[in-house]
């Protein structure tokens, strides 16, 4: 029974809870949980179904399994994994696993679910979890970020509600059935209210300090797996009636938003700051696509920012710096082999999974935003060079076996995924683009400088994201 | 009728509730206004629930159509969006208190500057 991918975790995430004192006892718990959700999602490969919990008939919760969900609960599994690896050498506590083992349970629980209250219920389970967990650290900056993420989270997700409750209003269900014959309003409520952590350039000004600021360990959870959430409800939702009318906003929110992050991302100097505005751009071109192409691309951005963000972070825990030009001749091979093929992948090189999802979106968009996407994937050339030309050292640096492991699950997936999917004919594409744009990035480096950050102010990111609401109140109306 | 009127009272109070958050520089009252939000959201479910009537869903004689029953599954739902926005609330008021004993204020725009001039 696929609800057992959930719930199991959630159980044995409980159990962890009480007995948070003993580590051991924690970290076997969550590598039993991720074992058993590998064991579920194996034997329900190929199905394709939607079921009711319970005797209750169309009252009960439907759940249901397809190949929109495979991606997403692909990408939990690996990311959740490679952290859970990377994290072993470090001192945390049993709480640490706990959390993880419950958003593990959360996180399946929203791709498996088939009802609009038990979306947000799990959504905000797992952004809860994600909450403490950005202020792990307990520096000002971090528990900074994660206020400012919880506030104008916590507003949006408010507008969700009503816009459910207009559904409910209206068709006596919560089911996601109920939403092929609703009127703009709830689709649009839903819309906006989900937005808020979709990762989207204006609509999630939160988004780069919370990325940018928390442990090494959670940066690649909320950038690989916390804003995927929205985007599979994006993907799922677009089947529905209702919604048709979005797929418009979709594109033209997805495409501006591609290109301002790596704008943004160009300027920045710190390694985790570049990967952060990232976010931006890469949700950008799967929300303007918004198919099952865009949801394998959420599964290979999850899988290579998730290695970009572990390997940026264990490198600063090292040496103490973020700024990529102070990591010359500092890093060690074992370091950048990582952060090289991360880069590859992000940037579309051919033979790895970021070739082959970005060609599948770049296919399925026509018109005008398929230049704005152009546009965007030269940019990520022209900023991920800046990984690329890192001189490294010859010194032998000791890296622990458990976070290499980490590093070459995710580099093993990167490729694999990437050589099975593999099609020639853009290869052509994706060189030229490169071609391209590294030639820029050594013409325009002298003039990058660390943009503002005025949007991303509590104030200013509430506001703007008010004023995208009552844009698209005056639209419908 | 008076679910109907309910229903645009907790639409007000969604409207109030979002520019008091928007407004006060405090953080704590930035917090307030957000319980407004979250205290009218419930009382939008709890109008949509009285629209088939307002007697409790319990049946005492048949046929229960005449009953007019409220509608249990809002009500129930609800509950737990009220407990997840208690825990969002408790949760921010713990940030808010580390971030006070950090830096002595709960006001937005001074921690912000903080903050900035912590940078290197």
């Amino acid at each position: 029974m696929i609800v057992n991918i959930s719930l199991i975790p959630l159980f044995l995430g409980g159990l962890s809870l009480i007995l948070n004192r003993h580590k051991r006892i924690t970290i076997g718990l969550t590598f039993v949980s991720m074992l058993l959700s590998v064991l579920i999602l194996v034997l329900n490969l190929g199905k394709n179904f939607e079921t009711v919990i319970g005797d209750w008939g169309a009252l009960g919760i439907s759940i249901g399994y397809d190949e929109i969900a495979l991606p997403f609960l692909l990408a939990v599994v690996v990311v959740l994994f490679a952290v859970f690896m990377n994290s072993l050498h470090k001192n945390y506590d049993g709480f640490f696993y706990a959390l993880i083992t419950l958003l593990l349970g959360s996180l399946n629980a929203v791709f498996i679910t088939r009802d609009l209250f038990n979306v947000y219920v799990s959504f905000e389970l797992a952004s809860i979890i994600g909450f403490i967990l950005i202020a792990y650290g307990r520096k000002g900056r971090q528990i900074w970020a994660t206020l400012k993420y919880m506030l104008i989270s916590a507003l949006g997700f408010n507008f969700y509600l009503i816009g459910i409750g207009l559904v409910y209003m209206r068709s006596g269900t919560f089911s996601f059935s109920a939403m092929d014959n609703m009127d703009k309003l709830p689709a649009m409520l839903i819309f906006v209210g989900l937005s808020v952590k979709s990762g989207l350039f204006l609509l999630s000004m939160w988004l780069p300090d919370a990325h940018a600021n928390a442990v090494t360990e959670i940066s690649p959870i909320l950038s690989g797996l916390m804003v995927k959430i929205e985007d599979y409800l994006v993907i799922r939702f677009l089947q529905y009636g209702s919604f048709e009318w979005l797929r418009g906003v979709y594109l033209i929110v997805g495409s501006i938003s591609a290109v301002a992050g790596v704008i943004f991302a160009m300027n920045a100097r710190k390694a985790k700051d570049i990967l952060a505005y990232h976010t931006f751009s890469q949700i950008g071109f799967i929300i303007a696509a918004s198919n099952i192409a865009a949801a394998w691309h959420a599964f290979s951005h999850a899988v290579f920012k998730g290695l970009l963000f572990m390997t940026a972070g264990n490198i600063y825990e090292r040496l103490g710096t973020q700024k990529v030009e102070e990591w010359n001749e500092k890093i060690s091979r074992k370091e950048y082999i990582p952060l090289l093929v991360g880069s590859a992948a992000i940037i579309g090189a051919p033979l790895t999974s970021g070739f082959v999802t970005k060609n599948e979106i770049m296919d399925s968009i026509i018109g005008p935003a398929k230049y704005l996407l152009v546009i965007a994937s030269v940019g990520t050339v022209i900023s991920f060079a800046k990984f690329v030309f890192v001189r490294t050292s010859k010194e032998k640096v000791k890296l622990s076996w458990n976070s290499q492991l980490a590093s070459m699950i995710m580099i093993f997936t990167i490729f694999a995924h990437g050589i099975l999917g593999f099609d020639s004919h853009h290869v052509l594409d994706a060189l030229v683009m490169i071609t391209a744009g590294i030639p820029l990035y050594f013409v325009l480096k002298r003039f990058f400088k660390p943009l503002p950050k005025t949007f991303e102010r509590l104030d200013n990111a509430l506001l703007i994201y008010l004023v995208f609401f009552a844009v698209m109140v005056t639209f419908i109306i | 009728m008076i679910s109907e009127a309910a229903v645009y009272a907790s639409l007000i109070g969604v409207f109030l509730g979002t520019l008091g958050m928007l407004l006060t520089p405090n953080m704590i009252k930035k917090i307030l206004a957000l319980g407004i939000v979250e205290t009218s959201v419930t009382l939008f479910y709890t109008a949509i629930s009285s629209m088939s009537g307002t007697r409790a869903p319990i049946i005492s004689s048949l046929p229960m159509e005449e009953l007019q029953f409220a509608d249990p599954i809002p009500q129930a739902v609800i509950i737990t969006s009220i407990v997840i926005g208690f825990t969002i609330l408790s949760l921010l008021l713990v940030f808010t208190i580390m971030l006070h004993n950090r830096y002595h204020t709960v006001d937005v725009i001074l921690i912000e500057k903080i903050l900035e001039g912590e940078e290197e």
